[in-house]
């Protein structure tokens, strides 16, 4: 019992002991019993980790989560014989995401056993920062791995990025609480400002270590010490990352610090970094492997001994004043301590102190954590190199450069920037660089910093340029480009670089381009709306616009040349208002000077120039600048000013190009003004009555509107061009040019078609001089319709080239106006005459539907149509293969008639003449045929095309014309018209044909309309007629028919008698054949009886040898045999025939019945029977036919002779012919050879022929028969070679032999 | 045994039965009678007939049916059917209820009697080949039963 009170009480003291000292710390650490997995003890830390009460549970299942040990757990490597040891070994924990450096050793435990003591240390941000760290090549390491506590990151902004699990520990709040905000809010307010500056600081580079107050959850402020570096992630700063640690408990170290044992110790042993306890006198307390190793010294050689025993001097002195100031001013600190030895050269570490107090608070110690920073040193240095360098090319720039710190401080200037400036280069440095900006620029970068420089730099990879204002020290303002970059110094901190160029110059001149470009942009609207202007008010308000408001003139105005002066027409600026009248042949005022010359005159100094007229004003300087067209000037503009040679040569070149577009736009106004007094001349046109009105208007609009003097209208009247009117001269004298001719410009123009300029009628040929004298140029211009040109119109000039292009075109423009007008006219004209002709055609229509006789009537409508003006008119009847059937003519001479009747032509002659060929020359129904068409010569008139047109009327195959040419206008007498006569249903029934026009005129469209209604009216009355004849016709069959009628009936009945005879008589055969079928059948019994007898006595008396008894016997057996065959026969015939039809060919029937007949030697035998077709029969029964022939053939060759078998293919058919030279036979015999029971022979087949006939029949063929007496008959069957069956056979029973009834008949 | 054969003719005509008997009596046969197929039916089963001439047309029966009815009275006699009115079915028919021969009237006597004697023979070659084949079977018998008594000695 007191042992084990002893061992409770000891275990209770370790316990305690170890809650004292790890429960304060950030790291897991818990003891586990190594045989039951048992947890002894867990500090805090690892029971907010697991949640919960852990101790007494087993490890495996608290930290894995297994239900059996794992490797860790049996591993057994601490104890026995390496006790003592530690091991040391990294652990992932995948569900936390976090690396934690595991440190294994056996520690004594009351009861006499060693436990497994383990200690976890976070050490993910290690391996994050180990990660970085590989990453990048320039930067040191800059992440201390201090001891741990809480590690937070701040971003840029201030909020809170990373915190480890101490933080909630310590405060009691949440991580993810404070993660993205402000860490500010967790700070007493009072301590804000310091924070703020730390924050500040380690961004800036200079990070300090700092105490501040912290609030925890339940509201208490703990006592952090922090201690921060810039997070850089690429080179860039992007937070601050820190350590804080909570030195409000740090009175338990203190204490602690009294009772470091064997356990603790372990624990600092396995820390990787240098640890060292001190106690207030700096003497070393602990010191760790780590440490050892770095001095090369047993641990026992250092343990209580101060740095300066240990260490070489200068590192110890540098220790020194580190210690003395943690252990004086309790403050952790963050130094950087060096040494060099010889072997590994220089190395910095960088070292953390801080002071442990007693429960007093009395600082009692330190404890210092060191890291060797000696690469990160090297790096820092090649960056100091490198600014070096920079600094050499900054110091020999041609542009002003100048580096600016985080503060907006300019730390480094060269010469060239102090140029651009006017200070020296010392009086910038240490400048606020806004300080050289004027107030704009100093706005802009209120809220500008180099960091957001920086960061914009870093997302658009460019350097960032400004355009700002530099405020010179003599207090100039200069214009300059400023491009910005952005670098790291050798402390990581941020710098810019500005490069400064002074662009006051070229800024200068840009803007003077600008304006000019502005000048000439803002004239160029006004040019635009000068060109819409609807009047010359217009045209002058918006000049004065431009040159007031664009181009800055105070006075200005227009003046423009009208008739003999140049006269002020608008004006502005002048403050009082005056005309001006100067005379052209003057001498008087610059602005004649300019439009005499028809350039600019610009006047420095008008006092100077005697050409000045006085104004109003006080005026020194004035410009003037001719409004001009090509040559042409028309007025002047005129600017004036009361400075001296206020004009230059830019003001020149812009009024000039005002000057040019308001040129164009009065000379558009002018020629639009024309246009529509044209236009109005137009509309007087088009309602003008007569030519000789159209005429008068013309010349009044050329007159009046187009200012010629001199104008005159010609016409074309036929072949000519006659002169109708002029202005200009007292008198119109005559005046006729041949069209055809060479002479006359009108006439010119009249066969171009287009118009004609003369501008020196002394060089042209064609011009005729007409009243005027002094002639130079002339211009002709034609109207035309289309491409019909109705005449000229003519202007002339005394001046040479008088008419230009403007001329031309409005002349055009008229002269289109007069064509108008002049055909209205005509058409009018024409129309008043088509309703005269219209008139006279409604009485003749009217004349016309009284006659009855169609020929009376056709000659009415020739005779109305020669009223039309053809002097020949020819109606031609036809039919339907258009072959002229009857003529109508009117206006033909009997020998024309007689002609006409010789040439007509034939019917397909005029199916062509109306046919495609022959399209091209309709007008509307009808053709018109133009004999000078060469074309038509030959395929109309069928002249050979070598052939003259002279001679050609020779050859016509046509009634000439009596006509001669003279007479005519464009028909040629030989010329003619025709057109087919068409029913309403397009039949053509007739042909009208005319000619020799009374006016000798083509005929036109519209001329024809009216004699089209005669075509149909024509048309009509034939086919009227047609009927008519049709109907009379149809009257006369009928009256033939009805007489035929009666003889038809007679012939009918008569034949029908016949017919009613044969059928009785075949009824009659057919019981008669039934009959004889049943007398046949009942004969064959006796016939039996007979013939056994016969034989039996035939038999007994052969032996007695009488010749002559069976001579007898004999007869008898004959007769038998003969009377046998008439049954059989009349069986056969009577029988119905059933045809059993198999496949066959003409060949093997015949060979077959061959077979059976002995043809006698005397008998010569030819054979021509094919094996095709095939044919379809009942073998049986053709072979019984030929059989029958053959027998027939050879009975009527007694004495010998030729059988001739043939067989021919005909179509579907076969036909055989059998033929004999034999007997032949009489027409008696001929007539009753079909009829049964008639034989020639005595002992004839008697139905042999008549049943031929039925088989052949049967099959549907026929069977004939050619004979003459002496010389042989022929047989011929004709049998399908594929015969249609009946469902029954080829024939219709027409004789039954109902066995039944012999049966009866025999009892009797 | 041809010469004694003995046939039966059917034949509802009188003449026709009294011609062919004295014929065929001439030409050493035995010569019966019948005139109805009842007749003939009759005969047939109480008197043997190597050969019967029966006629198509019978008043109370068809001759053709009669070859059936004589089938079973006597199989192994040859019939020979007389016909006045010969068709194809006709001809056909007969042959097929049994008829050994078919003669057309008015018959040629010669023609008849080489078709009795034809027949006989070949009457006489059936009786041979079925006596033998009696033989035949008999002898085989017994070499069987003698076969089998070998496999007998075994009790």
């Amino acid at each position: 019992m007191p042992n084990k009170m002893k061992e409770n009480a000891d275990l209770n003291h370790v316990l305690e002991k170890l809650h004292a000292f790890f429960d304060g710390l950030e790291d897991l650490v818990y003891v586990a019993d190594p045989d039951t997995y048992e947890i002894l003890f867990a500090n805090d830390k690892f029971k907010e980790f697991f949640h919960g009460k852990i101790t007494g549970k087993k490890c495996y299942e608290v930290i894995q989560g297994l239900k059996h040990p794992c490797s860790f757990c049996t591993n057994k490597y601490i104890f026995g014989e390496n006790i003592g040891k530690t091991h040391v070994w990294e652990y992932h924990c995948r569900k936390k995401g976090r690396w934690y450096k595991c440190i294994d050793k056996a520690i004594p435990w009351p009861g006499n056993k060693n436990v497994r003591f383990e200690i976890a240390i976070d050490i993910t941000q290690h391996k994050k920062t180990e990660k970085a760290l590989t990453e990048s090549e320039r930067q040191n390491r800059i992440l201390v791995e201090a001891s741990p506590d809480v590690i937070y990151s701040i971003s840029l902004d201030g909020k809170l990025a990373s915190l480890n699990p101490a933080f909630e520990k310590i405060t009691g709040w949440k991580c993810e609480e404070w993660i993205g905000k402000p860490f500010t809010a967790l700070i007493h307010p009072d301590d804000v400002t310091k924070a703020m500056e730390s924050f500040q600081k380690t961004l800036a580079g200079e990070p300090e270590p700092v105490e501040l107050r912290v609030i925890s959850k339940s509201g208490e402020y703990l006592i952090g010490e922090f201690t921060s570096v810039p997070m850089i992630e690429d080179g860039k700063i992007v937070g601050e990352l820190g350590i804080a640690r909570d030195v409000t408990s740090r009175k338990m170290y203190e204490e602690n610090l009294q009772k470091i044992n064997t356990t603790l110790q372990a624990l600092i042993q396995a820390i990787p970094d240098i640890v060292y306890f001190k106690d207030a006198e700096r003497r070393n307390l602990i010191v760790n492997n780590a440490f050892e190793k770095l001095v090369g010294l047993k641990r026992e050689k250092i343990i209580g001994k101060t740095d300066e025993q240990i260490f070489p001097p200068d590192l110890a002195e540098q220790c020194r004043k580190s210690d003395e100031e943690v252990l004086k001013k309790g403050v952790t600190l963050r130094v950087e301590e060096q040494t060099a030895d010889k072997k590994r050269g220089t190395r910095f570490f960088e070292t953390i102190k801080v002071p442990i107090r007693d429960r007093e608070g009395k600082i009692a110690g330190l404890i210092g954590v060191s890291r060797e920073i000696t690469e990160r040193k090297i790096v820092e240095e090649k960056l100091r190199e490198r600014e070096e360098f920079f600094r050499s090319i900054a110091e020999n720039s041609s542009d002003g450069i100048a580096i600016v710190n985080e503060n907006q401080k300019i730390v480094y200037a060269n010469d060239e920037l102090a140029k651009i400036t006017g200070y020296s280069t010392s009086e910038i440095v240490g400048q606020d660089f806004r300080k050289l900006l004027t107030e704009e620029g100093k706005s802009f970068f209120t809220n500008r910093k180099i960091h957001t420089q920086a960061k914009r730099q870093k997302e658009g990879r460019l350097r960032l340029k400004y355009e700002l204002k530099i405020l010179r020290k003599d207090g100039v303002e200069r214009e300059i480009e400023a491009r910005v970059a952005t670098i790291r110094d050798a402390h990581g901190k941020m710098r810019a670089i500005v490069q400064v160029v002074d662009i006051t110059e070229r800024r200068k001149f840009e803007e003077e381009r600008n304006r000019l470009e502005k000048r000439l942009s803002e004239l160029n609207n006004y040019a635009k709306k000068l060109n819409t202007a609807k009047n010359i008010k217009e045209i002058y308000r918006l000049s004065l616009d431009a040159m007031e408001k664009t181009l800055g003139f105070e006075y200005a105005s227009i003046l423009m040349a009208e008739r003999n002066t140049l006269n002020l027409v608008a004006r502005r600026g002048y403050t009082k208002v005056f005309s001006l009248k100067l005379p052209l042949d003057g001498d008087k005022g610059i602005t004649l000077k300019a439009f005499k010359t028809g350039r600019p005159v610009n006047v420095p100094d008008v006092r100077k120039d005697d050409a000045y007229v006085k104004g109003g004003e006080e005026i020194l300087s004035e410009l003037a600048v001719p409004i001009k067209i090509g040559n042409k000037v028309l007025g002047v503009l005129n600017v004036e000013s009361r400075t001296f040679a206020a004009f230059n040569g830019e003001d020149i070149k812009l009024l000039e190009l005002l000057a040019s577009h308001i040129a164009i736009a009065i000379s558009n106004l002018k020629n639009r003004g024309k246009l529509t007094a044209i236009n109005t001349y137009g509309q007087k046109l088009s309602r003008a009555q007569s030519i000789e009105d159209v005429c008068k208007l013309t010349l009044d609009a050329m007159q009046k509107i187009l200012e010629y003097d001199y104008v005159d209208i010609f016409l074309v009247e036929g072949k000519k061009l006659r002169l109708i009117k002029t202005i200009g001269l007292s008198y119109t004298p005559r005046m006729t040019l041949p069209l055809d001719g060479e002479k006359g410009v009108t006439v010119k123009a009249a066969k171009t078609g287009k118009p004609i300029c003369v501008p020196d009628v002394r060089k042209e040929e064609a011009y005729v001089k007409a009243g005027m004298e002094n002639v130079l140029s002339e211009l002709a211009v034609p109207i035309k319709i289309g491409n019909k040109v109705l005449g000229v119109l003519n202007v002339e000039s005394e001046k040479l080239a008088a008419f230009d292009r403007e001329d031309k075109k409005l002349l055009e423009i008229l002269a289109s106006h007069v064509a108008i007008a002049l055909s209205n006219i005509e058409r009018t004209e024409k129309l008043a005459a088509l309703s005269e002709k219209l008139e006279n055609l409604m009485e003749s229509s009217t004349e016309i539907m009284k006659i009855k006789d169609a020929r009376r009537r056709l000659r009415k409508i020739a005779e109305t149509i020669r009223s039309f003006g053809w002097r020949r008119v020819v109606i031609g009847r036809v039919d339907e293969n258009l072959e002229r059937k009857e003529i109508v003519t009117v206006g033909l001479t009997r020998e024309e008639i007689k002609l006409l009747k010789e040439k007509q032509a034939p019917g397909h002659v005029w199916k062509e003449r109306l046919g495609s060929k022959f399209e091209r020359y309709r007008i509307g129904e009808f053709f018109y045929i133009p004999w000078r068409d060469p074309w038509i010569r030959e395929h109309f008139f069928h002249i050979p095309p070598e052939t003259s047109p002279e001679n050609a009327i020779k050859y016509m195959n046509a009634v000439p014309s009596r006509l001669s040419e003279e007479n005519m206008v464009d028909w040629h007498p030989q010329d003619m018209l025709y057109a087919p006569l068409r029913t309403p249903e397009g039949r053509i029934v007739g042909l009208l044909s005319m000619d020799d026009p009374v006016d000798g005129r083509k005929p036109a469209r519209e001329s024809l309309i009216p004699l089209e209604l005669f075509l149909h009216q024509a048309a009509i009355t034939i086919e009227n007629a047609e009927l008519m004849e049709n109907l009379e016709k149809a009257r006369q069959e009928l009256q033939i028919y009805a007489d035929q009628l009666e003889q038809k009936v007679e012939e009918r009945t008569r034949a029908l008698r016949e017919i009613q005879e044969k059928l009785l008589r075949t009824q009659r055969l057919a019981v008669i054949g039934e009959l004889a079928g049943m007398i046949g059948h009942d004969l064959r019994n006796p016939l039996t009886s007979i013939s056994g007898a016969t034989y039996y006595l035939k038999r007994r008396l052969e032996q007695n040898g009488d010749r002559n008894v069976i001579e007898m016997l004999e007869l008898i057996q004959n007769n038998i045999a003969y009377s046998n065959k008439i049954i059989n026969d009349l069986l056969d015939y009577s029988r119905e025939i059933k045809l059993d039809i198999t496949e066959t060919n003409p060949e093997k029937i015949v060979n077959e019945a061959l077979a059976v007949v002995e043809i006698p030697r005397n008998i010569r035998l030819i054979r021509k029977v094919s094996r095709t077709p095939k044919i379809k029969a009942d073998f049986e029964k053709m072979k019984r036919i030929f059989v029958n022939l053959i027998r027939n053939a050879v009975d009527a060759m007694p004495k010998g002779g030729t059988l001739t078998i043939k067989s021919s293919k005909r179509g579907g058919k076969i036909q055989f012919t059998v033929s004999d030279t034999g007997v032949g036979m009489n027409e008696e015999t001929l007539k009753k050879l079909w009829t049964p029971l008639f034989t020639t022979k005595a002992k004839g087949m008697g139905f042999g022929l008549a049943i031929c006939k039925r088989f052949v029949e049967a099959h549907g063929g026929t069977i004939t028969v050619e004979s003459t007496v002496g010389k042989g008959t022929t047989f011929k069957v004709t049998l399908p070679t594929d015969p249609e069956m009946k469902e029954e056979g080829g024939e219709k029973i027409w004789l039954k032999t109902p066995e039944s009834s012999l049966l009866t008949t025999t009892k009797t | 045994m041809v010469e004694n054969a003995r046939i039966l003719v059917v034949d509802d005509d009188e003449n026709i039965r009294k011609v062919l008997m004295m014929i065929l009596q001439d030409e050493g046969y035995n010569v019966d009678m019948a005139g109805t197929a009842k007749e003939a039916i009759e005969k047939t089963r109480k008197n043997f007939y190597n050969l019967a001439l029966i006629d198509v047309r019978l008043p109370d029966m068809e001759g053709i049916e009669l070859l059936t009815k004589v089938r079973d009275t006597t199989p192994r006699m040859r019939k020979i059917i007389i016909t006045g009115y010969p068709t194809i079915q006709n001809a056909i028919e007969a042959v097929n209820r049994g008829a050994d021969a078919y003669i057309l009237k008015p018959f040629d006597m010669t023609k008849v009697l080489t078709t009795i004697k034809e027949q006989l023979r070949k009457q006489q070659e059936e009786i041979r080949y079925s006596q033998e084949k009696v033989a035949e079977f008999i002898e085989t018998r017994v070499k069987e039963l003698e076969a089998e008594k070998i496999p007998q000695k075994r009790p």
